[in-house]
């Protein structure tokens, strides 16, 4: 077991008030396992990743039973040793990579900085070739000019690239990647997404793939986790939460896409009715329930436990397809 | 009896009244509170100058010439803050000079500003040759250095007041421009604008009309903050003997007198010198407030 | 990147021929007529009036006095000084090292312990040290300059005795004009044979309370565009990438935030130049320093009008030339300008 996460809540001190921003999250991960977390924005996916890179401010307070990373407690940890983790044994790439860059160094020196810093034993040759070596993984042509370049000379694709490479620079057993394809265009998207499954094989990572985009979760994760408001709503391998999804929420994100369920030729796509909760003002009982169409007075008063079976994991009163 | 806990329904946030929001926003800003209660009290010191100061700021009394003020050995209750080195009272001088600051303030905030509107608007508005005019003129003024050229004006037409208000004045007005044009610039892209033109509304009625109550923000700032300069420069000419002439108990002026006593008399060097840096300080506070007040509520 | 250079050197013409219109006309507004001034009595015999008229270049039309002077002063000559009798040009170069020195010090100051404190301030935000910080520049841009500087040496001069009143060097030390700075011309190999290094602690003695004055405002502002520019950097996405690496505090703050913050401190320096000319003028009245502005000042009370004219001029041609460099090294820092 490569990462294991349990009932890992974190809640934000505003100024108004304590905030709820995940709640009971679990999860686990095996060496070189794809897991694709999707959730509309607010729902806590991306602070879920910022956690376990241990990367929230001070405003946040962390509690959970176990985050355990290849055998190193995350909760405990100095934070010296978790520095040494951040960028060599855990990967990280963003959702902007034009921003996500730093405008005043050239790429090369961004990526020599990271073999520095995680790999001393390699003199400023060895790192000299690995930049280049990881230029030409990541399929960028012209590696040698390109590590010359600044950030905003680059296209949005190459930059993305240059971020995966600077991830990947350390051979990090663990990649999350953060919406790596939303800022890019569609054409790219499907590049970016194919050249991180085969570094993946390449390098044995697993990989924690976030986005609000199910078309990308369902061709590239082996498991696809659902979160909702904060917590995890339903979690089962792709193929059998895609044609058998069980929460109304995940019912509703996939008929939202057109194709996925049978309409009636230009009948308009189904649409879950409603918004998120605010955090700071959370319902009672099932956070679903104002939206979900099956909710009854026990969905309202009594928030679900995760059950886990043998196929999925799921937070629900009312199962799609059971009996009501 | 039964209570009936009713709990109201929370509709979406209704906004206030603007004055309400912005005091909201205002308030938790201690130091900008601190600065208006500052300036409150400049002005009404300004205002009730003759009733509040003990003696006439320029009567010489021969008999209690540099005496030290109240807190040292040989300082009396009769003059509080000590006298100078012709025996005037520190304290009624100071609170006259007070009245003038302000009022040197005041009417050079009041000039640089219509004036600074005046060649903003047409400068944002019109754009063009008549922007690249008005922007050069800007530049050259802003060239000078603000004393230099409040000096230089002064200088040439005599010292005194009244020409020192108008030095420092031109000097302010180049800041005013900028921020008017600006904010002009901005707005006559907009919609608003060109709904006016469609309905026939002359230019000079959609640029004071329409575009101006827009640009008002930056404005109000910018004249708290050039209040600040004016009574700054005022000073500066005042001590260098340019300004008003003694023996007017403007501070400024007070601080050059005073010069030749630093070590037999500090405290004539020492108080007017504070009460030039509270009524600025005062001003500063309150502008930046302002300023942090006014930003986020014109974001949203 | 040479287009914009041209640009910027180009914009530099009519801003100088702007300034020195502005310049010439100012003066040209004194009331009361100039050649009685000079003549006095002696002027009320018509050809003598009239010989001093020529002579002074008056009699010529207004435009004409204009391209006269326009063109004598960008061959370097500004006239003569009414009281000195000495070309204007001379006076000026003779006084201008010690401003220059005095300035240059003050900047130092100001951005040495500037910097460092707006960046501690935005790192520590809203701690007390924050506002502490923030409330002693609010206080420093506050203060009128001219009674800052009487109080520190009220302080340091007449009660503590620390340093000298005023002046630029001891009368003790004769120190032969090399380089017209007292911290270099100190330090020669002739000085140091005759009196040891007395004189050049003599001079930074005589030097540190005016540059301390002069620079407060600068700190201030310094400190306080640092800290806004570093906080906004702070919050940019490259920070958090910076993190993800596993980089240390200190390098992402030191290396990468750092860099992007101090792009637009270049500027601010620069403006700063304006701010230095104002409070040479009031800081060397104060401590009686020989250099330019209190040059300009005791022209100003001495109707010393050529003096006048051209002084405001040259302060004003180095402003508009330093405004350039600074647009031109804002550039060439800022990496999204090049190429």
């Amino acid at each position: 077991m490569l990462l294991e996460i349990e009932d890992l809540s974190i809640t934000f001190d505003t100024a108004k008030g304590p905030l709820s921003a995940t709640r009971q999250i679990s999860f686990s991960l095996e060496e070189g396992e794809t897991l694709g977390i999707v959730g509309e924005s607010g729902c806590g996916k991306s602070i879920t990743n910022l956690a376990i890179m241990g990367l929230l401010p001070d405003t946040a307070t962390i509690t959970a039973k176990k985050m355990i990373f290849d055998g190193v407690d995350l909760q405990t940890i100095k934070e010296n040793d978790f520095r040494k983790i951040r960028g060599a044994k855990i990967g990280m790439i963003f959702q902007d990579p034009m921003s996500a860059l730093n405008p005043s160094f050239t790429v090369g020196f961004q990526i020599d900085e990271t073999l520095k810093i995680h790999c001393p034993e390699m003199d400023k040759s060895a790192r000299g070739a690995r930049a280049l070596e990881l230029m030409h993984q990541v399929g960028i042509p012209a590696p040698a000019e390109r590590l010359k370049n600044y950030a905003h000379e680059l296209s949005g694709g190459m930059s993305q690239r240059v971020m995966i490479a600077m991830a990947i620079a350390c051979k990090p057993k663990l990649l999350i990647a953060d919406e790596p394809t939303t800022a890019l265009d569609v054409t790219i998207q499907a590049q970016i997404m194919k050249l991180l499954k085969d570094l993946q094989k390449e390098y044995q990572m697993a990989m924690i793939l976030v986005t609000h985009d199910l078309g990308v979760v369902a061709q590239n994760a082996d498991r696809i986790q659902v979160m909702y408001a904060g917590e995890i709503v339903e979690s089962a391998k792709s193929k059998v939460l895609l044609q058998d999804p069980k929460h109304p929420y995940t019912d509703g994100l996939l008929s939202s896409l057109p194709g996925k369920k049978a309409t009636a030729f230009r009948a308009p796509l189904p649409s879950i009715a409603g918004m998120v909760p605010d955090l700071r003002a959370r319902p009672n009982g099932c956070q679903f329930n104002p939206r979900c169409e099956f909710a009854d007075d026990k969905c309202k008063t009594t928030l679900p436990s995760l059950e886990h079976d043998q196929a999925r994991t799921l937070r629900c009163f009312h199962p799609v397809g059971a009996s009501v | 009896m039964s209570e009936v806990a009713m709990t109201p329904i929370q509709d979406e946030h209704v906004p206030d009244s603007f004055l309400r929001e912005f005091w909201n926003h205002f308030k938790p800003n201690k130091g900008a509170v601190v600065g208006l209660a500052l300036i409150i009290a400049f002005v009404i010191i300004a205002i009730l100058a003759p009733l509040l100061a003990p003696y006439d700021p320029t009567l010489l009394q021969d008999n209690a010439l540099r005496l030290p003020p109240i807190w040292a050995e040989a300082g009396t209750w009769s003059y509080p803050l000590g006298t100078d080195d012709v025996g005037r009272d520190i304290l009624s001088r100071l609170i006259h000079g007070a009245r003038i600051s302000m009022g040197i303030g005041f009417a050079v905030v009041i000039l640089s500003l219509s004036m600074g509107l005046f060649l903003g608007i047409f400068a944002g508005y019109y754009g063009g040759k008549v922007d690249r005019l008005i922007m050069r003129f800007i530049d050259i003024v802003m060239a000078f250095p603000s004393i230099l050229l409040a000096i230089t004006v002064v200088s040439v037409m005599g010292p005194g007041i009244s020409n020192a208000i108008i030095a420092v004045a031109i000097v302010a007005v180049p800041n005013f421009t900028r921020i008017v044009r600006a904010s002009v610039m901005a707005e006559r892209k907009k919609q608003y604008v060109m709904a006016s033109k469609t309905f026939g509304a002359s230019d000079l009625r959609i640029m004071f009309n329409e575009i101006l109550p827009n640009c008002l923000a930056p404005l109000i700032v910018q004249a708290t903050l050039g209040f600040s300069d004016g009574i700054l420069n005022a000073a500066a000419l005042g001590f260098l003997g340019l300004g008003a002439q003694p023996p007017t108990p403007e501070w400024g002026t007070m601080l050059a007198d005073s010069r030749p006593f630093i070590e037999s008399s500090p405290w004539m060097v020492t108080l007017p010198g504070l009460c030039i840096l509270f009524s600025v300080l005062g001003f500063n506070l309150f502008g930046d407030g302002l300023r942090d007040a006014l930003d986020p509520r014109l974001k949203k | 990147m040479l287009r914009f250079i041209l640009g910027k050197l180009g914009d530099l013409v009519p801003t100088l021929i702007g300034i020195s219109i502005l310049s010439f006309v100012l003066v040209r507004f004194v009331p009361g007529d100039p050649v009685m001034l000079l003549l006095g009595e002696r002027g009320a015999d018509p050809a003598v009036y009239a010989q001093m008229k020529k002579d002074m270049g008056l009699d010529l039309p207004v435009w004409r006095q204009y391209i006269n002077f326009a063109t004598d002063a960008a061959q370097g000559d500004l006239g003569t000084s009414i009281i000195s009798k000495r070309p204007v040009v001379k006076e000026f170069f003779d006084r201008f090292p010690a401003t220059l020195e005095l300035g240059v010090v003050a900047l130092l100051f100001a951005i040495i312990i500037g910097i460092p404190l707006g960046i501690i301030a935005a790192v520590k935000r809203n701690s007390f040290y924050d506002y502490f910080l923030m409330g002693g520049s609010l206080l420093g841009y506050s203060m009128p300059i001219f009674w800052w500087g009487l109080v520190l040496i009220l302080i340091f001069s007449v009660q503590l005795g620390w340093t000298p009143v005023s002046g630029r060097m001891s009368v003790m030390f004769y120190i032969e004009p090399w380089t017209g700075f007292m911290l270099i011309d100190t330090l020669t190999s002739e000085v140091r044979e005759l009196d040891g290094l007395a004189p050049f602690w003599s001079a930074l003695s005589h030097l540190i309370l005016p540059a301390v004055a002069m620079g407060t405002i600068p700190l201030a502002v310094i400190a306080r565009m640092t800290r806004s520019s570093m906080l906004e950097v702070l919050g940019e996405d490259y920070i958090r990438t910076a993190k993800a690496k596993g980089l240390s505090r200190y390098r992402t703050v030191a290396v990468h935030a750092l860099r992007n913050a101090l792009i637009p401190i270049v500027t601010i320096v620069g403006l700063m130049f304006g701010s230095i000319i104002t409070g040479a003028i009031l800081t060397e009245t104060i401590f009686s320093w020989p250099g330019i502005g209190r040059w300009l000042v005791a022209s100003i009370n001495a109707r010393d009008y050529p003096v006048i004219q051209g002084g405001v001029l040259f302060i004003a041609t180095m402003i508009v030339i330093i405004n350039v460099l600074v647009d031109l090294a804002y550039a060439v820092v800022n990496p999204k300008m090049r190429g």
